[in-house]
């Protein structure tokens, strides 16, 4: 069955409304959270921190030929850095008892040589006191 | 070998351990040295040196050595965590309802309400007459030596202990370590799961030098429907509401150790992991509310 006459401009409306709405949320949310990075940038590494910026990205323009004024879109992606502390997200916690994702379990002396007593069980806990 | 006391003292479950093969003659004597400094730092005890001193209304008062010792520890805890950690808040853990031991510390009826701090007392207030080995506290004013007294009794009893062999003395998670044991292996420190108590999310590895964990998952009870405390921010004279759970701090020795993990708690994680990553001797693990757990790049040495 032969495709509609229209149907090809029907998509292509489509792809600039998607695309419009893309670059006006993009182009907000840089508007918005720019003060909020500026202020965090006087800050420390924190654990939850955000990486640094990448380069800004350009936006595509899509349909439009004549882009309207826009504030350059900064696009984030996630990595860790170097000067991060290490640390382990977790899941999201579950009640009580939220799974932990160990970075590390170390249940023996790392691996020296031999002997001595008490194996590699920990000889006493730390809690709160 | 390992030979092993275990005993209550303090309000806390207290271990002491000595590496050697003879059998110890001061081991035993351990949980009289602890009854001794309790009588002296408790301030739970109506008699005990520090209730009476607490109660001398701005006369100077020649005090013990221990007690000394401990108010000393405690001015150097409040230098290093920039007033953080002082035991000038007794007003305000009172007012949060920590007025008897931990032990027999029951949920109060509703109704009463916990108030702000009014006083804010510094250690600076105190009159230090160092050749006389005298204090004068103002009017109104009581100390609360807290978990730097601890921390000193445990590190006292260590230095004791080791001069019969490489020694480790655990008072309630307050954890003071002489030097490696005598195979030279480390002492192996499990840091317990706040979420499932019986297991070790972590075991540290030290050689010497001191552990200490705080946090608002073990010492805590209901007041007016809010749960409080007994790490009490000095700001606001209120227990410290951060985003963690416990923080557990790796130091020289277990009284810093005890005073920075809770300088730490009380700033919370991002300003704590700061706070522990500018400071070169100590290392630290936090665990949030959340669940979530953050290292601090020294910690790696003992992981």
């Amino acid at each position: 069955m032969p495709p509609k006459p229209n149907a090809r401009n029907w998509n292509d409306v489509q792809t600039a409304i998607a695309t419009a709405a893309i670059v006006t949320t993009l182009g907000m949310w840089n508007l918005f959270a720019s003060p909020a990075k500026a202020k965090e940038s006087d800050e420390p590494a924190q654990p939850d921190t955000l990486p640094p910026t990448e380069a800004p990205t350009e936006l595509p323009v899509g349909v439009f030929s004549t882009p309207t004024a826009m504030p350059p879109v900064k696009i984030i992606f996630a990595q860790a850095t170097v000067s991060e502390p290490a640390t382990t997200n977790v899941q999201q916690p579950q009640a009580q008892n939220p799974t932990k994702k160990k970075k590390k379990k170390n249940n023996n002396n790392g691996g020296g040589g031999g002997g001595g007593g008490g194996g590699g069980q920990p000889v006493t806990q730390t809690q709160s006191s | 070998m390992l030979q092993r006391l275990e005993f209550r003292a303090m309000g806390c479950e207290m271990l002491a351990v000595i590496d050697r093969e003879a059998e110890s003659g001061v081991l035993p004597q351990v949980p009289d040295w602890f009854e001794e400094w309790e009588q002296v730092l408790s301030r739970f005890r109506y008699d005990s040196e520090l209730t009476r001193l607490n109660q001398t209304h701005g006369k100077p008062v020649q005090v013990s050595e221990v007690l000394w010792q401990v108010f000393r520890a405690s001015q150097q805890a409040e230098q290093i965590t920039d007033g953080l950690v002082t035991p000038t808040l007794l007003d305000a853990i009172i007012q949060a309802g920590y007025d008897r031991p931990f032990d027999v510390l029951l949920p109060l009826a509703s109704g009463e309400t916990v108030s702000v701090l009014t006083d804010s007392w510094q250690l600076t207030d105190i009159t230090v007459d160092a050749a006389a080995r005298a204090l004068t506290l103002p009017p109104g004013m009581g100390l609360d030596f807290g978990g730097i007294a601890k921390g000193w009794c445990t590190n006292e009893a260590m230095k004791r202990l080791q001069a019969e062999g490489p020694a480790l003395v655990n008072a309630g998670g307050d954890i003071a370590i002489s030097g490696p044991r005598l195979d030279g292996n480390p002492w192996l420190i499990g840091v317990t799961d706040p979420f499932q108590p019986h297991e070790n999310i972590e075991v540290l590895s030290l050689n010497a030098g001191g552990v200490a964990t705080s946090g608002k998952d073990r010492r805590r009870w209901m007041r007016n429907g809010v749960l409080q405390h007994h790490i009490i921010d000095p700001f606001t004279g209120q227990p410290a509401e951060t985003d963690l759970l416990r923080v557990t701090v790796v130091a020289p020795d277990v009284i810093q150790a005890e005073a920075a993990a809770k300088a730490a708690f009380i700033l919370g994680s991002r300003i704590g992991l700061e706070w522990i990553e500018a400071r070169p001797q100590l290392a630290a693990l936090f665990i949030l509310v959340n669940g979530e757990m953050v290292y601090s790049h020294r910690i790696e040495e003992y992981l």
